[in-house]
């Protein structure tokens, strides 16, 4: 496997990206964050986990069932499993931006499904930040956004730099007087 | 039992005299027992008529008469004091729970009056807020006049409101009264009565004998029928003609219904309000009275179907913030503040549209039409999803002449697409966001930009194709996940211009 080295703000803010933006053209962007960039070769892992065991499996069954072609064609649908995950994953990676803004989060993603939220400072009711085993050991974390709202009331941002997610945390806390409904 | 305690700070004790306890009526605990039992007695029955040995009788006694303690000493021990700020509530024996509700968390009050409370003159009363799937507070039972104390405390202390409020009771002119006449049209109208079919239905299902399969014997009872019937008229013809009668006798019967349900929950249907509350009462039997904060109402929905549409009515609904709705449970939403006007004329419903939220002028809203070629991808859209899901059924049934009821999908999808795109517009001023489309069935829905909780643009790859793009507007308390606000096919420029319009209107710091 890969070393995973934790760097909290390492690849943290990129240049404040200039392009106007729909949804948040005349917004004065605070910070621009991007998605851990070392989230590919877990993906990349987490994938290999699944595929290798699979193609395995099909692998005795071909010697001992007799069934030849079972082999080759779980070797071909594993790698493009896995070469699909690469590309979608490095195109998404590559796309996602969340930018903080004076006055809310703007979260920009999606590859097919592309979907740009905003959600105002004013709607945020509260905000969880959470982590799981693997995500820890590659300090990586998602940040979750709930609002009031019926249908885009939980917000996940997966694939965060861990350091990035508490900081983004911290500046959406605050500034709260009522219940926002 | 074991509820999260108090959020704000809680008025020190030292400053202000302890308001006085009140408790509940003192005929609480015989509502409490009969909550209680209400989830028993069916089976109860069911165990009696059955007869499956007389010793169950006696435990479900022990068991009443346990719960029958316990609904005393629950009642006895429920204690409320009114704060300068905020409710006190103290409930539970084992484990004592002591809230703290500030006045301005609470959004919705809704009471409950059934033939029993209004026998005794007492209500059920709940009080909800925004977050939290759990009612603030349920007091049951207490007496009309302590309901009303509370609900003008609520108001008053609150803070926002002008204490000259008139009281919101039945002395309040009504905005809208439903009379018989409406209640039999609307019951024409709308399908409840398949409520009380599925209800009756899953009765019969659940005190089934085991040996006894109800769908068998309904199987049974039909295939005896229609053999009766064909026996009789061998003639195929007559055959059809049976068969349509049936269905227009079961038509009639499930009208009939729906009339009868319609009558029992809306009966005297009456919705008030004033400069800060609206509230709505109605019910036969059971009256529920609901009211909600006019500031919170989040969303209108209009609604108008085909035979609607021939006899010139519509309905138009709210959506108040409280709970999250997938924790809500049933019983709690078909208590809030939902209908405004259940049925009404096209002026009716906009007057009262425009009553309910200030500053609305629903004739006015400048209707926008969806990009010219929106009817085109919900044609493909309908057409392939219908032809998937009719595909196989239509060749086991049809084999070759397959193609006939597919070219009826195709044909269905067309006019689907066509009269939906024809109707579909959205419109956006300063203060509301609002977006109708259907075909048979149309639907309006309406909202201050205010109560926008985020904004969203989005597109498929099929969107990008044709250069669109949808605009989605979330709300709190949303009851129809999904197809509220969410406006597709728009040109993209016209999203984007749209999205930032609809950015730039929210509040920018909270109120």
């Amino acid at each position: 496997m890969n070393s995973p080295e934790v760097e909290p703000q390492a690849a943290a803010a990129g240049p404040p990206n200039p392009t106007p933006a729909p949804i948040a053209a005349a917004a004065a962007v605070e910070r621009v964050l991007h998605l851990y960039p070392k989230l590919l070769s877990i993906w990349f892992w987490g994938a290999l986990v699944f595929v290798v065991p699979a193609v395995m499996v099909a692998f005795v069954v071909s010697v001992f069932a007799d069934h030849w072609a079972v082999a080759p064609l779980a070797a071909i649908v594993g790698a493009s499993i896995i070469a699909f995950v690469l590309l979608y994953g490095r195109a998404y990676i590559a796309r996602f931006r969340c930018r903080l803004l004076r006055d809310g989060l703007w979260i920009d993603r999606g590859v097919w499904w592309r979907s740009e939220v905003f959600v105002p400072r004013t709607r945020i009711q509260h905000t969880e930040v959470q982590q799981g085993p693997i995500a820890r050991r590659y300090g990586v974390a998602s940040l979750k956004v709930f609002t009031a709202g019926a249908s885009h009331g939980e917000i996940e941002i997966d694939g965060l730099i861990h350091g990035d997610a508490v900081w983004l945390r911290d500046e959406l806390l605050g500034r709260h007087g009522q219940d926002g409904v | 039992m074991d509820k999260t305690v108090s959020e704000s700070a809680p008025v020190p004790a030292s400053q202000e005299p302890q308001p006085p306890e009140h408790r509940l009526h003192p005929w609480s605990w015989l509502f409490a027992l009969l909550n209680q039992l209400r989830a028993m007695v069916l089976p109860v029955i069911a165990l009696v008529v059955f007869g499956r040995g007389d010793s169950w009788i006696w435990w479900g006694l022990v068991g009443a008469v346990g719960i029958a303690v316990y609904a005393f000493v629950y009642s006895y021990g429920f204690r409320y004091r009114i704060g300068a700020r905020e409710l006190y509530v103290r409930s539970g024996i084992f484990s004592r729970t002591e809230r703290h509700v500030p006045y301005t968390r609470i959004q919705n009050i809704v009471q409950k009056r059934n033939l029993l409370h209004r026998l005794f003159g007492v209500t059920e009363l709940r009080l909800e807020s925004a977050g939290g799937s759990e009612p603030e507070a349920v007091m049951s039972v207490i007496t009309l006049e302590a309901a009303a104390e509370l609900e003008r405390v609520l108001r008053h202390g609150g803070g926002e409101a002008g204490p000259e409020d008139p009281q919101l009771d039945a002395t309040t002119p009504a905005w809208l009264e439903l009379g018989s006449a409406d209640l039999i049209r609307l019951g024409l109208l709308n399908d409840r009565g398949w409520v009380a079919i599925g209800a009756m239905a899953a009765v019969f299902w659940q005190f089934a004998d085991d040996g006894w399969n109800p769908g068998r014997q309904f199987y049974r009872f039909g295939s005896e029928l229609f053999g009766s019937v064909s026996h009789a008229v061998a003639n195929w013809s007559l055959g059809i003609v049976a068969g349509i009668a049936l269905v227009i006798v079961l038509w009639l019967l499930i009208k009939l219904l729906s009339m009868l349900m319609t009558v029992l929950s809306l009966h005297g249907f009456r919705l008030s309000g004033n400069a800060e509350r609206l509230s709505t009462e109605a019910g036969l039997l059971t009256r529920h009275v609901a009211s909600a904060r006019r500031d919170k109402i989040q969303r209108l929905i209009i609604g108008e179907s085909l035979l609607a549409r021939w006899m010139g009515r519509r309905w138009l609904s709210c959506e108040v913030a409280a709970g999250t709705q997938a924790e809500a449970n049933a019983e709690q939403q078909a208590m809030r503040l939902r209908w405004l006007a259940p049925i009404g004329t096209e002026s009716q419903i906009h007057a009262i549209a425009d009553r309910v939220v200030p500053g609305l002028d629903f004739a006015r809203l400048q209707w926008q039409p969806l990009h010219p070629q929106a009817w085109r991808r919900l044609f493909k859209l309908t057409a392939f999803w219908w032809l998937l899901f009719a595909t196989v059924p239509s060749l086991l049934l049809f084999g070759s002449w397959a193609w006939i009821p597919a070219a009826g999908v195709i044909i269905l999808a067309w006019c689907y697409a066509r009269g939906w795109a024809r109707f579909a517009a959205y419109a956006c001023d300063d203060q509301f966001i609002a977006f109708r489309a259907g075909w048979l069935h149309r639907r309006w829905t309406v909202a201050p930009i205010s109560k926008a909780q985020t904004v969203a643009i989005s597109h498929t790859p099929f969107d990008r194709q044709r250069g669109m793009h949808t605009v989605s507007v979330d709300t709190a308390g949303a009851r129809y996940s999904g197809i509220g606000l969410s406006i597709p096919y728009l040109a993209i420029d016209e999203a984007k211009a749209l999205a930032e319009r609809l950015r730039n209107a929210l509040p920018q710091e909270r109120p």
